[in-house]
């Protein structure tokens, strides 16, 4: 009994001692090694999972590849279409762009960044990007996808690398704005699977499923304009103060790879 | 140079596995993603070395998994570690003969007692004010699909591995005076 007692009290002062030198910051040489044998392994096996992912594994028939065939050629002709029409529009936005010169105005600058995991524990939802404190990442910093839709906060920035609280985590709260008539002001919440919630919306005004959600800006390090989703459902109680809205994220959550981190706002 | 050459391959290996439960975790769908390989093979490797130098092969893997996680640091370190100690105290003094329900149980205890163990210290830490909230359903939802994938993922690879190999049979008795092999 004693020895156990003795083991038990070994192996907790040696994690004990460990946790100490990792807040004390002396571990970090021996962690950034650790990282850096980890991370690339880590790396090959979320792009393995992305590709795992985007795969439709379907078995047809003869009859069903015939009418996909005929479907497609429909499709593509349609689509050959839409594309001439698209490429004028791009030419023309790409004209109004100068015009307004928005990226100059936006007045923040961003760090590309590529997902290299994700978080295993019970207690978050998080994503792991290959951009840390020395490439110019902090904690809070938002983290964005495409033109502009926001897929969570930095938490916790290392080094080399930083971990990304995704929108859907328990502990996110974003502030945000309904694009609807009266702007109506909310906060959007993770922990609800793979929706979010947008609570403390006021409960006279009005609300329509498919209205877009951005953030409003009213928090520091988070401009006003990042897409969040759209609305899927609203709850409203007659006795409550406030109304609810359902989200349904812009991207899916599990798949992404590659991210900004939006660095400096003016 | 020998003893350096184990070091180094012992490293290796600890790095090795806990790239392979991070990309599990990636590649398996929910929720065949919550078994822990960790617990499956350093189990599997204590039945097969008699060894309690498994706990620090834990200690190792834990520690990498936790330089990729946001919860406090320490909570998944601790917590595991003490897993596989309770693990090592069980097949050593209560389940000490060579089967697969003895796998069976050793695994299905510890990981019993490193949830619970997770859970004290993070209501401990919620309790002082640094985690935000208490993730019980979480860390409940978890346990459970952890807990069936893992057991059964030990029960089988024991199984297979006990066809091959005389180390995980019952047959072979094993004390300080002497050791018998059944024929």
């Amino acid at each position: 009994m004693q020895s156990k007692t003795k083991t038990f009290l070994g192996i907790s002062t040696v994690v004990g001692l460990t946790i100490a030198c990792h807040y004390l910051g002396w571990l970090s040489p021996i962690e950034n090694f650790f990282r850096t044998l980890v991370t690339p392994l880590s790396k090959s096996m979320y792009n393995i999972s992305i590709r795992l992912g985007n795969e439709d594994v379907n078995s047809f028939s003869l009859t069903d590849l015939r009418l996909a065939y005929q479907k497609l050629k429909e499709e593509n002709l349609a689509l050959d279409v839409k594309l001439v029409n698209e490429q004028l529009l791009q030419s023309e936005n790409i004209e109004l762009k100068e015009q307004l010169n928005f990226v100059k105005n936006s007045g923040y600058q961003s760090l590309g960044a590529q997902v290299i995991g994700k978080n295993i524990d019970s207690l978050d939802n998080n994503i792991i990007i290959n951009c840390g404190l020395l490439d110019g990442c902090r904690v809070n910093n938002p983290v964005i996808v495409g033109n502009g839709v926001l897929v969570g906060k930095i938490a916790r920035v290392e080094d080399h690398i930083s971990i990304v609280r995704l929108i859907n985590d328990n502990q996110s709260k974003v502030a945000a704005t309904i694009i609807n008539k009266e702007q109506s002001l909310g906060l959007v919440e993770g922990g609800y699977g793979i929706s979010v919630m947008m609570n403390y919306i006021p409960q006279n005004e009005i609300i329509n499923v498919g209205d877009k959600v951005i953030t409003s800006g009213l928090e520091i390090n988070m401009p006003r304009g990042f897409l969040i989703g759209t609305v899927e459902a609203i709850e409203k109680e007659a006795y409550q103060p406030f109304q609810n809205a359902i989200l349904k994220p812009l991207v899916n959550l599990d798949k992404i790879l590659l991210v900004s981190v939006i660095t400096t706002i003016k | 140079m020998k003893l350096f050459v184990k070091v180094l391959l012992a490293i290796l290996g600890m790095v090795i596995l806990s790239a392979f439960h991070l990309g599990l975790s990636y590649v398996l769908p929910y929720p065949y993603a919550k078994l822990n390989i960790i617990f499956c093979v350093l189990i599997l490797l204590m039945l097969w070395w008699n060894s309690g130098y498994i706990v620090w092969i834990s200690f190792f893997c834990h520690l990498f998994i936790e330089l990729f996680t946001v919860s406090p640091f320490g909570l998944v370190l601790f917590s595991s570690t003490l897993g596989i100690l309770s693990a090592f105290w069980l097949y050593k003094y209560i389940f000490t003969n060579r089967s697969w329900y003895a796998a069976v149980a050793v695994a299905g205890i510890s990981l019993f007692i490193y949830r619970i163990v997770y859970l004290f210290i993070a209501a401990l830490l919620y309790l002082f004010k640094i985690l935000n909230y208490l993730p019980l359903k979480l860390v409940f939802a978890t346990f459970i699909w952890e807990f069936i994938f893992t057991v059964s993922t030990v029960a089988i690879v024991y199984f297979f591995i006990s066809r091959f190999t005389s180390r995980f049979r019952a047959s072979v008795i094993e004390s300080s005076v002497f050791r018998y092999e059944k024929k």
